[in-house]
């Protein structure tokens, strides 16, 4: 027998009580999004209702006067969550290619993120230095691969929806909670990223501050033709 | 069995497409109406990611685990995801890179690797446990594309569409895990993959 027959042989029999659980399962998953989005309905609540003060605060004080009154000319509130995601710039779609990532940028990036004693955790999990990082911004997906590149291999280390919101990046991890957020500018063909927060758990005692100021901001990017 | 996984409880059909039609409603783009619903992708497909995943990860808690994570993370992204061709490749993609997160960002592997397939964990049913457990030996590339492949019986294009890589790359890792196999199982590895 061949390893091919053995290992259709082994692969044979279909688990059907996974089917038994379809319904139970769908009631939980629409559950997790339906508090998801209430949580996100009351911070975009608190958001409106925080910059309406800020405003009205503003207003009296450039006035000078106790009798605050509308503004003639009142602004929408930034919030993040009530506008629709725009495209992501044709300027940011292809792949991109940064400088060689040392051993020494790895310690620069916990230190950044204010966690000068994990970088020798991130080590350990990255391949060999120097390695390069390759982004992938793909349009119509709205998402991100992230390839680490060494010794010829590009191995494919994360990847995120994209949403732009004002001039921000915005980067939610397709497999973790949370969204990362940066600046970000293409001059001359280069990208350029700059962190500016972060919603996502830590990994393995490590922040997802250090791993996106490692993988984004460490270096700029070069457009890969 | 799609037939019988059908059977879903009518509130929970007209919870998700509220849902939908809620952030619809903020403004974002529709899919498309000829486009299947997300309860007609979950219903068709989270059994069958759940198995694969069961495969890859050797463990029946972790699996679900994983796969639910997978098909929320479809629910969030719907409006995009009901828009592509293949919304099944895109969850399978979202729930293999979970299952292999730990790898990528992984310092401990080995000791990972014993958490994931303690003892007790409750393994997929097989003829052959001796395989099962021979391929979850295998490097997390090559285990995913061997589960693919031969439970999943998926066309390279698809398995290299679903694991971010190249073809030949896909082919690469299947050829490299058959030879493992061969040796493990003491078994003779012929060069055409049948």
């Amino acid at each position: 027998m061949s390893v091919d027959d053995r290992l259709r042989a082994a692969f044979g029999e279909t688990d059907r009580s996974w089917d038994e659980q379809v319904p139970d399962t769908l009631a939980v998953v629409t559950a997790r999004r339906r508090q998801e989005s209430a949580v996100r309905r009351g911070a975009a609540a608190a958001l409106v209702a925080a910059a309406a003060v800020a405003t009205v605060a503003v207003t009296v004080s450039q006035r000078g006067d106790s009798s605050p009154t509308p503004s003639e000319n009142p602004t929408t509130p930034a919030t993040t969550s009530a506008t629709a995601p725009a495209e992501v710039p044709a300027s940011l779609v292809g792949t991109w290619l940064s400088r060689p990532i040392t051993h020494a940028d790895v310690r620069r990036a916990a230190r950044a993120a204010g966690t000068p004693d994990k970088a020798d955790l991130m080590l350990a999990g990255l391949p060999a230095t120097p390695f390069r990082v390759v982004l992938v911004f793909n349009g119509d997906r709205h998402e991100t691969l992230q390839y680490v590149r060494s010794g010829g291999d590009d191995e494919l280390f994360d990847q995120e929806n994209v949403e732009m919101r004002a001039d921000h990046l915005v980067l939610s991890p397709q497999f973790a909670e949370g969204e990362n957020v940066h600046t970000w500018v293409v001059e001359d063909g280069v990208l350029r990223m700059d962190f500016v927060s972060s919603t996502e758990p830590e990994d393995q005692a490590v922040t997802a501050e250090a791993w996106q100021r490692l993988f984004y901001d460490t270096a700029a990017f070069t457009q890969e033709r | 069995m799609w037939e019988e996984a059908r059977d879903c409880p009518p509130v929970e059909v007209v919870r998700v497409d509220e849902l939908i039609r809620a952030e619809a409603l903020a403004g974002r783009p529709r899919a498309a109406d000829a486009a299947p619903s997300f309860e007609d992708v979950f219903t068709r497909e989270f059994p069958r990611v759940a198995r694969t995943i069961h495969h890859i990860v050797g463990d029946r808690a972790r699996a679900e685990e994983v796969t639910q994570d997978a098909f929320l993370e479809l629910l969030r992204h719907w409006r995009t995801v009901a828009g592509y061709d293949r919304p099944d490749l895109w969850v399978r993609r979202v729930a293999i890179r979970k299952a292999q997160r730990e790898r990528h960002r992984a310092w401990r592997r080995v000791e990972l690797e014993r958490s994931i397939v303690g003892d007790e964990a409750v393994e997929p049913p097989t003829p052959a446990p001796e395989v099962l457990a021979a391929v979850r030996r295998l490097a997390p590339k090559q285990r995913a594309v061997v589960v693919l492949f031969y439970f999943e019986d998926r066309p390279m294009t698809e398995i290299a569409e679903v694991l971010g890589c190249s073809e030949s790359t896909g082919w690469s890792q299947l050829h490299t895990a058959r030879r493992h196999l061969a040796q493990a199982l003491a078994e003779e590895v012929p060069d055409d993959v049948r």
